[in-house]
């Protein structure tokens, strides 16, 4: 039976579509999903525009776990978009051909006109800089099943905050859960932008800016460690000054709570040692494991709706 | 225009907002615009090509707002979407038209929930930048009363460019 919530959401594009009520609804989905074929005889059309690992192969594996087809591309190589095919025309195309969309593309913003222009519903798979909805969800299941609650929670968010869409998808939905603390660690030149830090403090959320790792792992229950975004830098020089500057190893968890879990938005580059992969901390790759739930249920969501 | 190229104003410049009918017989008097913005104002305006003549005054004193500036435009009357670009760069603006020296009519515009087809988003890496995309800017409360609806960055009115 579909609830309310479910029927008010057509596309999923950022995070400020979803309520409280929408994340909780997905959440129990993916806990509750085994392998229905809500999606039998419906092809999904993959459209990723910026390479990508997980995502796409989370996507992909939650389709045909779902009992779906899936159709597109990943990466432009060989496709119309490098002979200047817009994205309107592309997905005025592959809506013909599929009963949804998952995209993915490095404009911010791509999202939202294309669930403008698209009579099928869009999945946002990351959108330049802005958003990342899906990644949330899995990152918020995660935080959900290691501490057994989204409320009351103390989370430090950890490197590029200016230029990551992670973080500020997964900022955005914390606040909609009460008594959430936010610590902003970054360099000065990294911090979350202001438009953000306004949208985190009309909810309400506290926010704490620093700079040092050191000076709040020990109080916190997650640590959403993030990778700096060098593609997304426009000078060359800026990359420098800050690559290396976060470094997480297994001697900096002597003094921190036992329900500290490490999470990570993956790929790392050097921002979380390998040593740290082996205490009880680490919990990054168990995180992505639930990309595929969190996705089966997205898409159950919009275009399944059996349950 | 009585005063332009001068500071005749009529008045006491540095005590009360100089009446408008003090200085022009037609034209419109824009109140209230923040202070040391009139300038972006008059630039947004595009009144250069017109040739009429224009008085600003920047930093009078204000019970309201501490300082503001004003605009006077001879024999000149905003349309609708002029009005529209006015208040998007300064939201206390009142507009006042003038004639026979007296106000005739303040207009006070109000904000559309979406500002269509008129407002660029300052995002460099914003959808609306590399497509055909319709513009669209959400209004609101707020020191970043803008968000583009595509990509939701948010912004000041300083940052407002028209298209």
């Amino acid at each position: 039976m579909m609830s309310t919530a479910a029927k008010t959401l057509r596309h999923l594009v950022s995070m400020s579509d979803l309520t409280r009520e929408h994340i909780e609804e997905i959440l129990h989905r993916a806990e509750s999903l085994s392998s229905q074929p809500t999606l039998e005889g419906k092809q999904i059309a993959l459209l990723f525009y910026e390479n990508s690992t997980r995502t796409y192969s989370s996507f992909r594996t939650a389709i045909h776990r779902l009992g779906g087809l899936t159709c597109g591309f990943a990466g432009t190589a060989g496709t119309s978009v490098l002979k200047g095919e817009s994205l309107h025309d592309t997905i005025k195309m592959f809506e013909e051909y599929a009963d949804a969309i998952v995209l993915r593309h490095p404009r911010d913003g791509a999202s939202r006109w294309a669930a403008d222009v698209s009579s099928v519903p869009v999945i946002n798979a990351g959108d330049g800089q802005n958003q990342h909805p899906t990644q949330t969800l899995l990152d918020l299941l995660a935080i959900k099943r290691t501490q057994g609650r989204l409320t009351g929670l103390k989370v430090a968010m950890v490197g590029d905050l200016k230029y990551g869409r992670t973080v500020r998808s997964l900022s955005q939905a914390l606040s909609l859960f009460e008594d959430n603390e936010l610590y902003l660690v970054s360099p000065p030149s990294l911090r979350l932008p202001l438009d953000q830090v306004e949208r985190l403090q009309e909810r309400g959320t506290r926010l704490q800016h620093c700079q040092r790792l050191e000076d709040v792992i020990s109080e916190v229950d997650i640590c959403y460690m993030t990778r700096i975004q060098q593609e997304r830098m426009e000078d060359p020089d800026e990359y420098e000054r800050v690559r290396g500057f976060y470094r997480l190893r297994a001697k900096d968890l002597v003094d921190v709570k036992d329900n500290l879990k490490i999470l990570h938005p993956l790929p790392r580059v050097d921002e979380i040692a390998h040593d740290v992969d082996r205490t009880p901390y680490a919990h990054y790759f168990e995180q992505a494991k639930g990309g595929v739930e969190a996705r089966c249920a997205v898409l159950d969501l919009l275009i399944g709706g059996v349950l | 225009m009585r005063c332009a190229g001068s500071v005749d104003w009529g008045c006491p410049v540095t005590s009360t907002t100089p009446r408008s009918g003090q200085i022009m017989e037609t034209g419109t008097m824009i109140d209230h615009i923040a202070f040391w913005q009139a300038p972006k104002v008059l630039e947004t305006l595009k009144l250069q090509a017109l040739g009429k003549p224009v008085a600003m005054l920047l930093g009078h004193p204000s019970s309201r707002y501490q300082k503001k500036d004003l605009l006077f435009i001879d024999n000149w009357e905003p349309d609708s979407v002029t009005e529209l670009k006015v208040v998007l760069l300064a939201p206390y603006a009142t507009i006042n038209l003038i004639r026979d020296f007296q106000i005739e009519k303040k207009i006070k515009p109000e904000l559309p929930e979406i500002v269509e087809e008129l407002m660029l988003c300052p995002n460099p890496r914003c959808i609306t930048h590399s497509e055909e995309v319709p513009h669209k800017i959400r209004t609101k409360e707020g020191r970043l009363p803008f968000e583009c609806y595509y990509c939701e960055f948010r912004y000041s009115h300083d940052q407002v460019k028209f298209l």
